[in-house]
Formats: C-alpha cells, sequence, structure tokens
C-alpha cells in the first residue's frame, strides 16, 4: 500500500470527517451477516447446561465482532426494559495475545473490570468454618472468582463473549484446555452462556476433549466463495456499498467486481475497511468519487492476500473436516450407512426381474448356472 | 488482555437508550413494610457479602472517600440505624449506588423531624438467635432500638455476645457476618434463650416501626397532650420515675414543640401511660386497618386511599375512560402517559380511577415508577461521563438537565454531590475564564493605540461579552475605551485633512479661476452629495475662503 498523491493531499475537515465516520461506521446487512447474527442469537437462546460454550468462528475481517456488536445491542436493549438496575446486556472482553501459562486470576480480573465491579482489590472471602480465627484481609483470587461469580448471577448477562479468542491456543502446555475447563466450570456455576469469537485457529478447540466436543456448538461465518448463490450475493453487497459510497466507475461492472472481490478474498469486513480508506484518500485529493486508482493505492498487497487466502482455505477445509461424513462415521462404528440400509435386497419370494444385455449372450447363461 | 466495554463508538452513541447498570447490586432490603424491616447495617454487610468486600471496605470506598468525609466506617455504631449525618449520607449514596430507593426504609429517615435518633440505639450488635437460624438471615432494625431486649417473632431474649467466646462486636465490624462472630468464627444460631412472652417496649416499638413503615405520620402536640393526660393524674415527677425518664426531660417535651423526644423515652412514656401507640402519637384516622376501610368502600392502591363516588357514573363514560386505559397501557412504555396526563385527558378525578380501574391505575404507577428508575439511571451515566471530562469543558448544570430531560431540582434532589460537583466546576470555569481573558486584556493593552482592539472585538475573540470584560476589568476597560476614542478623534483629523487637501487641489484646478461652487467642488471630487455633512460643508468653505480670500455661495446645500 503506498500512498501516490502525497502531494495532493489536504487535511480533512469537519464535514469530510463526518461523512468518513458515517461510511466507517456503516452497517451492512449482508445475508452471511444476518444468517450468522440468527445463529448465534438461537445457539445463545438455547444454551443448557451441558451445551454452552459457541465458538463463532471465521476468517479474518469477515465481520464477526460487527456481528456481536448488532447482537449485544439487542440485549443491551433487552436489559433497559428490565424492572431490575443492575442488569447487565452482556459481558464482553477481548483478548491479547499472551504467551506464557495460563492464569485464571487475571482473567477473572478482567472480567471484573469489564463489568464495572468496584473495590476489584479489596475482595475477601469471611471465615468460612467456626474456630478459623485468622484471615488475610487483603485482596484474593478466591474472593475475586467468587465475586464474578455473584455478578454473573445477579447480574444475569446474555453472554459472557471472549473475542479473539484464538489466543487461548498461544497458551503453553495444557493452558488451552485448563483455559477452556476453567471457563466452563465458571459458565455451569453461574449458567451464563459462554460466546468465543475468533479465527479459524480457534475450530480446534472443540476437539480438545471429547467432553469439549459435546459442549460445544460451532456457528461458522464463511466469506463469500466463488459459487453462483455467494456470488449473486456478493453482487447485492456491493450494490448495498455503492448506494452508500460513490464511485467514479460502476462496482458491480463484471471486472470491477471481480477485482473488488480478489482484494477482500470474499470477506465484507476487509472490502468495508479497503473502501473507507480509499474513500478517505479520495477526499484528501479533494475528490468525492473513488476510482480505481484510489482503490489501487490502498489494496493489500497480492501476495499477502495470497497467502492470507492460504489461511482461510486450510480453515475452511479444517471446518469440513470436523462437519465430516457421516456414512464414515457409520462405517467406523460398523453399521450399514443410511444409503446401503436404504437399498436392501428383494424379500424372499419376490422377484428381481433384470433386463438382458442387448447383444451380451454370456449374462443370462450366468444367471441361470 | 484489555478491557473494551462501552470504549466503542456504537456504544457511545447508543448511551442515551442503554443506562448503564448500577454500581452495586440492586438488592432489595427485607422485611419491608413490616415492624421485621432490615436495618441499615444489616443491608450494607448482606450487600458487601455479595460484593465479597468487607462492609468497611465498601463505605469507605464508595460513600466516604468519594464524599470527602473523614469517616472511619469501623467506628460507625448502632446509630446508623436511626437518623444521624452519616446515615443521610449513606442511604444517599446507597440509593444512587444500587437504584434501590427502599433502602431509606431501614432507617428511622422518615421521623427524624419529630424524633430524636442520635441516641437511644445500641452500640453493640445484637441478635435473635432462632431469627438468624432462618435461610436468609439478617438484622431487624428493632433489634438496634437500646429499650428493645427481645424479638418480636420468637419472644425470645436478645443475644449481644457470642456464647462461645462472650466477646460482642459492632454492627459494621470489619469481619462480621450475619450468623458468625467475627473473633472465634462460632455460630451465632441456635441455643436456648429465655423467653419473654410479655414485653410491652417490644411491641410498642414494633408498633412504632409499621408506622413509619406505612408512612403514617407522628403528631408531636399529640404526644404532648397525650403526655398531659397521662401525668394528669398522679403529677408529672410520679409519672417522670414511673416512666424511667428524668423529670427535666418530660419539663422541656411538655414546655417546648420544638423538643424532639428521643426514641426510647417515647416508648417509655407510652408504655408507662398505659395507652395505645396510635393514642399518643396521633394520625388515628389514617392508622385504621385497610380491611375497615374497604368495608366502608374506600379503595387502598399502594398506600394512598380514595373513597367511591357517591354518584352514579354514566356506564358508556366509564367505556370511554376504560378504552383510554387500555390504550394507555397498550402504547410502548415510554409513550405511557402519567395518572395526571391521563386524568386531564379523560376529564376524570384520581378517586374515581382508583376506585374503579385499580388494577389499571396499579400498573400506571408501576410503569411510571419503572420509567423513573430508568430516568435515573440514564441521569446517573450522564453525570458520570460529564463529570469525566476536564472541568472547562464540562456543562452546566442546567444544559446537562435538558440534554438528559430532567429539572435541575430532580438533579439536586437524587445526586446532590455531583450536582455540586457540576456547579464548581462553573465556578472554575468562570476562574478559568478570567484568567484567560486577563491575559487577552493585558495583550491588547500592550499594543499601540492604533492597534488595540475594541472592548466588542476583545469580547467576541474571547468568546465572553462586552459586559463581562466591563465588569472584571473595569480599569483596563477604561483605557481601552479611551484609546479608542483617541483613535477615533485621530482618525477624524486624518480624514478631515484629506478632505481639505483635496477640496484645496480641486478649488484651485478649476479652469475659469473662479471659486467653484459646493456642487462643483463636488462634482470634481467625484462624491456626491459630500456637502450633506455639515462639517465637511464648514471645512470647504474654510479653504476655499482662506486659499481664495472669495466665499462665493453656490446653491449646494444652502
Amino acid at each position: 500500500m503506498a500512498s501516490k498523491d502525497v502531494q495532493k493531499s489536504r487535511v480533512l475537515n469537519n464535514e469530510d470527517e463526518k461523512r468518513l465516520r458515517q461510511i466507517s461506521d456503516l452497517y451492512v446487512p449482508h445475508p452471511k451477516m444476518v444468517h450468522t447474527i440468527g445463529e448465534v442469537r438461537r445457539s445463545i437462546e438455547r444454551a443448557t447446561r451441558d451445551r454452552h460454550l459457541t465458538l463463532l468462528v471465521g476468517p479474518t475481517g469477515v465481520g464477526k465482532t460487527t456481528a456481536w456488536q448488532q447482537l449485544e445491542r439487542e440485549y443491551a436493549v433487552n436489559a433497559a426494559g428490565d424492572p431490575s438496575p443492575d442488569r447487565l446486556g452482556s459481558l464482553y472482553v477481548r483478548l491479547e495475545a499472551k504467551a506464557g501459562a495460563y492464569r485464571a486470576a487475571s482473567l477473572d480480573r478482567v472480567l471484573l473490570l469489564a463489568a464495572d465491579e468496584p473495590l476489584i482489590e479489596r475482595k475477601q472471602i469471611l471465615p468460612g468454618k467456626p474456630g478459623r480465627r485468622t484471615m488475610s484481609l487483603s485482596g484474593t483470587n478466591e474472593g475475586r472468582r467468587r465475586a464474578l461469580l455473584n455478578v454473573l448471577r445477579i447480574r444475569r448477562p446474555s453472554a459472557l463473549v471472549i473475542d479473539e479468542a484464538q489466543h487461548f491456543g498461544y497458551l503453553t502446555g495444557r493452558g488451552a484446555e485448563l483455559a477452556l475447563d476453567d471457563l466452563k466450570t465458571l459458565a455451569d456455576s453461574s449458567d451464563v452462556p459462554l460466546l468465543f469469537i475468533g479465527t479459524y485457529a480457534m475450530a480446534r478447540f472443540g476437539s480438545l476433549s471429547g467432553q469439549l466436543a459435546r459442549r460445544t456448538n460451532d456457528v461458522h461465518f464463511a466469506r463469500y466463495d466463488g459459487r453462483t448463490e455467494n456470488w449473486r450475493a456478493f453482487l447485492s453487497t456491493l450494490k448495498y456499498l455503492a448506494s452508500h459510497v460513490s464511485f467514479a466507475f460502476d462496482p458491480l461492472e463484471d471486472e470491477a467486481a471481480r477485482y473488488l472481490y480478489a482484494g477482500c478474498l470474499g470477506c465484507i469486513g476487509l472490502l468495508t475497511r479497503w473502501l473507507v480508506r480509499s474513500y478517505e484518500g479520495c477526499l484528501r485529493s479533494g475528490r468525492d468519487a473513488i476510482r480505481r486508482g484510489d482503490l489501487d493505492a490502498e489494496r493489500w498487497q497480492a501476495g499477502k492476500l495470497a497467502r492470507q487466502l492460504d489461511d482461510v482455505q486450510a480453515g475452511e477445509r479444517t471446518m469440513a473436516d470436523l462437519e465430516g461424513d457421516f456414512d464414515a462415521l457409520y462405517e467406523s462404528l460398523g453399521l450399514p450407512t443410511e444409503r446401503q440400509s436404504k437399498h436392501k435386497g428383494s424379500k424372499p419370494g419376490l422377484r428381481n426381474p433384470v433386463r438382458d444385455a442387448v447383444g451380451t449372450f454370456g449374462a443370462p447363461q450366468a444367471r441361470s448356472a | 488482555m484489555v478491557r473494551e466495554l462501552y470504549t466503542s463508538p456504537d456504544a457511545a452513541r447508543s448511551h442515551k437508550v442503554r443506562p448503564r447498570p448500577t454500581v452495586l447490586f440492586a438488592l432489595p432490603p427485607l422485611g419491608l413494610g413490616s415492624d421485621q424491616v432490615e436495618s441499615l447495617t444489616s443491608y450494607v454487610r448482606r450487600l458487601s457479602a455479595k460484593h465479597v468486600v468487607s462492609p468497611v471496605s465498601l463505605l469507605r470506598g464508595l460513600v466516604f472517600e468519594p464524599s470527602g468525609r473523614s469517616i472511619d466506617p469501623a467506628a460507625l455504631k448502632g446509630a446508623l440505624n436511626g437518623a444521624t449525618l452519616a446515615t443521610e449520607l449513606v442511604v444517599c449514596r446507597l440509593i444512587e449506588l444500587t437504584g434501590v430507593p427502599e433502602v431509606r426504609s431501614c432507617t428511622l429517615l422518615a421521623v427524624r423531624d419529630v424524633l430524636g435518633l442520635r441516641r437511644g440505639f445500641a452500640d453493640r450488635r445484637r441478635w435473635c438467635p432462632r431469627c438468624l437460624a432462618e435461610s436468609e438471615p439478617y438484622d431487624r432494625l428493632s433489634w438496634a432500638i437500646s429499650v428493645v431486649w427481645s424479638c418480636a417473632v420468637h419472644h425470645s431474649q436478645l443475644r449481644d455476645s457470642c456464647a462461645c467466646c462472650g466477646r460482642a462486636h459492632f454492627p459494621l465490624h470489619p469481619l462480621s457476618s450475619p450468623t458468625a462472630c467475627p473473633f472465634c468464627g462460632a455460630l451465632l444460631v441456635g441455643g436456648p434463650e429465655p423467653s419473654r412472652p410479655e414485653d410491652r417496649l417490644r411491641d410498642l416499638a414494633s408498633e412504632l416501626l409499621e408506622r413509619v413503615q406505612r408512612g403514617v405520620p407522628i403528631d408531636p402536640a399529640a404526644f404532648q397532650l397525650g403526655i398531659r393526660t397521662a401525668s394528669a393524674s398522679g403529677g408529672r415527677s410520679q409519672f417522670a420515675s414511673a416512666a424511667g425518664v428524668s423529670d427535666a426531660c418530660l419539663k422541656a417535651l411538655l414546655r417546648s414543640g420544638r423538643h424532639r423526644p428521643e426514641i426510647g423515652t417515647v416508648l417509655k412514656i407510652v408504655a408507662a401511660s398505659g395507652q395505645r401507640l396510635d393514642e399518643f402519637l396521633g394520625g388515628l384516622r389514617t392508622f385504621r386497618s385497610n380491611r375497615a376501610k374497604r368495608s366502608q368502600g374506600v379503595a387502598i392502591v399502594r398506600g394512598r386511599t380514595a373513597r367511591l363516588p357517591r354518584t352514579k357514573v354514566n356506564p358508556a363514560r366509564l367505556q370511554q375512560i376504560q378504552g383510554a386505559l387500555d390504550h394507555a397501557l397498550s402504547v410502548p412504555e415510554i409513550e405511557t402517559p402519567t395518572i395526571a396526563e391521563l386524568m386531564r385527558r379523560c376529564g376524570v378525578s384520581r378517586e374515581l380511577l382508583m376506585a374503579r380501574f385499580p388494577r389499571q391505575y396499579r400498573e400506571l404507577l408501576a410503569s411510571r415508577h419503572r420509567r423513573a428508575l430508568r430516568q435515573l439511571a440514564s441521569a446517573r451515566a450522564g453525570l458520570a461521563a460529564a463529570l469525566a471530562k476536564p472541568a472547562a469543558e464540562r456543562p452546566t448544570l442546567v444544559a446537562f438537565s435538558h440534554e438528559c430531560g430532567v429539572s435541575t431540582g430532580f438533579l439536586t434532589r437524587r445526586f446532590p454531590q455531583q450536582a455540586r460537583d457540576l456547579a464548581r466546576s462553573r465556578g472554575l470555569r468562570g476562574q478559568a475564564r478570567i484568567v484567560s481573558v486577563r491575559a487577552l486584556v493585558a495583550n491588547a493593552l500592550s499594543k499601540s493605540d492604533a492597534n488595540r482592539p475594541t472592548i466588542n472585538e476583545l469580547g467576541r475573540h474571547a468568546r465572553v461579552s462586552a459586559f463581562f470584560i466591563k465588569h472584571h476589568f473595569p480599569e483596563e476597560t477604561a483605557e481601552l475605551i479611551a484609546s479608542g476614542r483617541r483613535r477615533s478623534d485621530l482618525a477624524r483629523l486624518e480624514r478631515e485633512n484629506r478632505l481639505a487637501e483635496a477640496i484645496h487641489r480641486a478649488a484651485l484646478s478649476a479652469p475659469d479661476a473662479v471659486p467653484p461652487t459646493l456642487s462643483r467642488l463636488e462634482r470634481r471630487l467625484g462624491s456626491q452629495r459630500i456637502f450633506m455633512n455639515r462639517r465637511f460643508r464648514d471645512i470647504a468653505r474654510k479653504v476655499i475662503e482662506e486659499q481664495l480670500g472669495v466665499i462665493r455661495l453656490g446653491t449646494t446645500g444652502e
């Protein structure tokens, strides 16, 4: 990405910044987004004690966080309508990549911070057993965990959301498994559904252990691939974007659409960000409509896109593997597959007539033999 | 890991429709509306247990430190349940932090104007071991009153020390828990306690608490009259010794209506008189039981009463009102009218509504209450956001109240501390403005006369009114005005000189060497009607007279 029009660039005025903000805040309700929001909502609402972890998986820049923000707004409005003034719409935290061992205490602290819990450093447990004469007055990890449980039980958030959850995978040793087990215990005790948002690197979480696999519900937020129905949906999304952003050319024209598709790999979040950057460059040059040159200046390099596409395709293959083939499972279990059981042999006494092949003589003889 | 809640621009935009949840859990006090109401100390302890902090930490960190009070919460004793200054502070702050206005009912603040509530409360925590054995143990407000020594439910004697270690503790001891001794950890529940089935003071205290809970007023005049009647037969001193109070106290109570009796004194006097509490404290009419009222055709909704209208109401009219009520309850809650609006719109009285449509009336009240809570939460969040800004950028209280859609009275009543902070920031803003304007004025005065701005220009530049500058910098203003005058005088002189020179040149350049008329001069100067101005005309005359020695009067201007 290189800006070519350095000499021509000018400072944006308030009006420009306002327009830019409008476009960058634009919510694009494209078909996959709407479908994913519905799936996540259903998964959270139907979360039960034995299946409360939802994994929202998808490639970078596809719009996973945007989808959650839309849903979060719904939950916040619901919470605002609740007569209890301490009701929390949802609890959202974003993980940072941090290598090392997993520490439940730091996660508890972050979650308490996100819930605006007061006096986090002064949490303490009172003596539970008779006869215990001493106790520590300083903040304790145990105290913070209990406070977090109380927050979840009393404030009743609709979901506990952890964004960029693929970073759990960077934990050393059995860190990821421990972290997930810990969060599972938290969700179990408080009865609050968990939602992990992350890239395909997170797809393996569901298969870390059999128990986790049983309790996990995957929602795949896929990009628009090259299939016909997806291509049509991509074009309709482009049309929606073109109604909000001015282009100096027709973006729905075949070549332009293919160029835009290749530049974002079918991820609408990436496309929107690309358009916003291009529009900013365009405004800085004193123009009002995006030209092809603006897009060229701001697009990702082809090598980087190719690398990204490799990752995305590998992730899609992983998701397809997880989806699996049910017939293969039947075979592993030693059961006849569904197809086999449908095409059973004829019952005794029923005829099974077969037309003789024309021009061959061996077959009838063989049958009679 | 980073925290991202409410930091995205989307969240900031939708702030108005999304009030942030309260800082503390909205736990309702237990035993509300009865004599078994929870005490404030117990509520604080229960709330702090839910937040897993000690009561002392909670009060210090969220009540006293933010309000700038140097009160040690560990030293707070039973009087906190009465009506001390600390009580008022704790209650106001807790209502703000929890959004539960009922916290006020955990104290006797409602009768602070008629009863003295600083003394008469036990310093140590007292409890009924059988009450604490219940599923949700809590301390009753009645246990905190010094003269009460037995439980109103189990009639068992109250304990004030641990059966195991024999030590007593304050109600807000840092390690206190509802059911365990903070020193030895032994359970405080169970154990045989001597029963006191007859305890007049306990019964009177229960009755008094029930009155307070139901909002029945106490009439000091009736109390005085009660004392007079009771002491009439045997004499005041005798009655005082029978009641266990000093004669001086009784005398003071009889002499002045302004003297507020302590709660223990009231209970002792009423107990000694052998009369009923409501005969002593007044408010008999409102103290009748609800059932009796209903039998007499009185509707009661949430403590308010309404007598059924005697006149017969037209059924069609009733249907019309019913329709209006149904419509009011079917619209989204934010558009639901208040009861007063509905009364105005339908032309009905409150009594009719309460009597004929009690369900709808209750629902309207509840909806109003919910809206008020939401408004409270939104105002709280807005105030927090406003106070988070630097003092110079904070809105004024009036501007903020317009923005929130609430009155300034509402803000000062509900959020006194924040309103005070906003008002103070206005003062700070004013100070900052004076400082910045002073710098501008000094800068203006440092320039020469020709370059000095006028007061209005300076005001526009500093974004203050000219009056502001005149008011705060009178001497500098006088100087600026004087320099403005000097400048205008100078300009006038210059202008006149230029004109005189032009007239002179025009007069000399006359082709016929004849002194020109003023109208000719005008034409030569290329300026129409210049000599309509008397001063210029005088100048022209003077120039012609001086330079040419001749005055020829023309028609122009004459």
